[in-house]
């Protein structure tokens, strides 16, 4: 793929942002036209309109944009550490730990939205720490072995969350579940999401030559000259930041991780420098559109966003595959 | 003249076996060194102990006149390349993408290559007749190319100190021929020095030096001249050899 090529990919996925974050707008319970929107966007008059989008749909949909950028950023990070195409932000167990921790503080039931935040976390991080602590040994880190710690690790939180879904009190379920499914009702404020997603981005482009070489395995890569084990170490603590903001915001959210890089790479777009800001910009439109979907098929009732995710990821991962190389 | 690498007292174990005991090994510029020795004799673990890619089970490994801890991965990656016996199958890219990789120690901007780079690139291409390929997808690319594609990314990264490990591995007669022809040029011209893992004999003939490993921790280090002979070499292989041919043109081939 040539540079200019690229450049058009990566215009063409900002239109798409653009775009997707225009629609998101677009969609609610009070019906607004399009000049309408875009009058209350660029005007500071106060009123219902200015209101209902500066304050509902624009936070809703940057939470949206947010979290599918960090998911895609996650992904195609996990996907270099671990050498493995099918690796997702969940397999190391991060967003089971956070979702255990998220249900036991909706079980326990007090404080709120902060208190789950909380036990999201603190499960977030337990999970991210056990499995740094019986994977990595410096200098030789085998990757199978954290792969394998962070999949046992999973099928450990997903029983214990099955557990608590089975002893949970039926009112409390339907919230529980929707967490599961990755829901972005209460998000609405995202400007940590915001602030991790910049970061970890403007971190990896940096080491974005870096990431290309060890996607050629590590002994290869040491010996292009690339201290391997920081890097990894650094790739897991990124990744896992990210996905920890990301689930923290719209829980979890199925198919973004694994799904947007593979389609960057199916389109052409391999080399980290673009693939990182394309994922982040791909990832972010399309939670977008599946959040739109989510809000307005159903109208007024509110569906989880993991849903279509799924749902338009699927159709649109196997047509790309069953496209001729 | 000091030599380009030094082992010391280097022992290589993989799996609690010792495969060589206290090596003591001097590569010089302008030296070709064949290492030869049978299947799980160490010769790809010793050369990955030499690339520093793996830590050594004692004694100590110099690059030109400090010892290889003492440097860091990327100029280690200036001083010493290796073309390893496997690699991941998996790369997005274009060859020439693949080659470029090759820079990579080399590369003191934060985002693409310079003109120094983009030659090198080239000349790489061109050194292993990729050129006319560097724009197709490293993925569509033969077993062969994808083993010279190996070797134009080292011819890229340019190093001093070349670790060729089977490098003849699915390359045609031609290809082998070229492969020779290469290495014995940035060798003699440029003073460089080659240490290659080889199974055929006809092309260990063609370096000055051998390194022989025996796979219980014995090794031999010495000239070609006085290592290659048929019964060194039956000895080191455990079979029989018969000489075809006369003069520098006898090949040694096992016989039944």
């Amino acid at each position: 793929m040539t540079s200019t090529s690229r450049a058009i990919s990566l215009g063409a996925l900002l239109f798409i942002a653009v775009t997707s974050l225009f629609i998101a707008l677009l969609f609610g319970s009070v019906p607004l036209s399009a000049p309408q929107i875009l009058t209350s966007l660029f005007s500071s008059t106060p009123g219902i309109d200015h209101d209902i989008v500066w304050k509902l749909r624009l936070p809703r949909a940057l939470a949206a944009f947010a979290c599918g950028g960090l998911l895609a950023i996650s992904g195609v990070l996990l996907q270099v550490l671990l050498r493995n195409p099918l690796a997702d932000p969940y397999v190391l167990g991060v967003s089971g730990g956070a979702a255990l921790g998220a249900l036991v503080a909706l079980l326990l039931g007090a404080g709120g939205a902060a208190f789950l935040h909380l036990g999201a976390l603190a499960g977030a991080f337990a999970a991210i720490a056990i499995v740094f602590a019986l994977s990595f040994r410096a200098g030789d880190w085998n990757v199978h072995r954290l792969l394998l710690t962070g999949i046992v690790l999973s099928a450990g939180f997903t029983a214990l969350i099955s557990l608590l879904l089975v002893l949970a009190p039926q009112v409390q379920l339907r919230g529980m579940l929707f967490w599961l499914m990755g829901d972005l009702s209460d998000a609405d404020n995202s400007t940590i999401a915001w602030i991790v997603l910049a970061l970890v981005l403007a971190l990896f482009i940096a080491f974005a030559r870096n990431l290309d070489v060890l996607a050629l395995g590590s002994l290869k890569a040491r010996a292009l000259g690339v201290a391997v084990a920081p890097l990894q170490a650094a790739i897991y603590f990124g990744a896992a930041l990210a996905t920890v903001a990301a689930v923290l915001l719209g829980g979890s959210i199925g198919f973004v991780g694994m799904m947007v890089p593979h389609a960057l790479r199916l389109i052409g777009v391999h080399a980290h420098r673009w693939l990182l800001p394309g994922a982040a910009l791909l990832g972010g439109s399309f939670v977008v559109l599946a959040d739109t979907l989510a809000r307005a098929a159903w109208a007024p009732q509110q569906l989880p966003v993991g849903v279509f995710t799924a749902l338009i990821g699927v159709p649109a991962l196997l047509i790309l595959l069953s496209r001729k190389p | 003249m000091t030599s380009l690498l030094k082992a010391e007292q280097l022992t290589v174990a993989v799996g609690g076996r010792t495969l060589v005991r206290e090596l003591e090994l001097a590569v010089a510029p302008g030296e070709m060194w064949a290492v030869l020795g049978q299947n799980g004799s160490g010769k790809t673990t010793l050369l990955h102990t030499l690339a520093g890619l793996v830590p050594a089970a004692a004694g100590q490994v110099s690059i030109g006149d400090k010892p290889a801890a003492a440097y860091t991965r990327r100029e280690l990656g200036r001083q010493l390349g290796i073309l390893l016996q496997q690699e991941a199958q998996e790369f997005w890219g274009t060859l020439r993408d693949y080659v470029t990789l090759g820079r990579h120690p080399h590369l003191h901007t934060l985002f693409g290559t310079d003109a120094d780079d983009d030659a090198a690139v080239d000349a790489a291409l061109a050194a292993f007749d990729l050129a006319a390929l560097a724009a197709r997808a490293y993925q569509t690319l033969s077993g062969g190319e994808r083993q010279r594609a190996r070797l134009a990314q080292l011819w890229a990264q340019d190093p001093a100190l070349l670790l060729l490990d089977e490098p003849l591995q699915h390359l045609d007669l031609r290809h082998q021929l070229q492969l020779f022809e290469r290495v014995e040029n940035v060798v003699r011209e440029r003073n460089r020095a080659a240490l290659i893992v080889l199974h055929d004999l006809a092309w260990a003939g063609r370096c000055d030096k051998a390194l022989l490993l025996y796979g219980d921790g014995r090794w031999r280090a010495g000239t070609a001249a006085e290592l290659l002979d048929a019964a060194t070499l039956e000895s080191l292989y455990g079979c029989r050899l018969r000489a075809f041919g006369a003069g520098a043109d006898a090949h040694l081939l096992p016989v039944i």
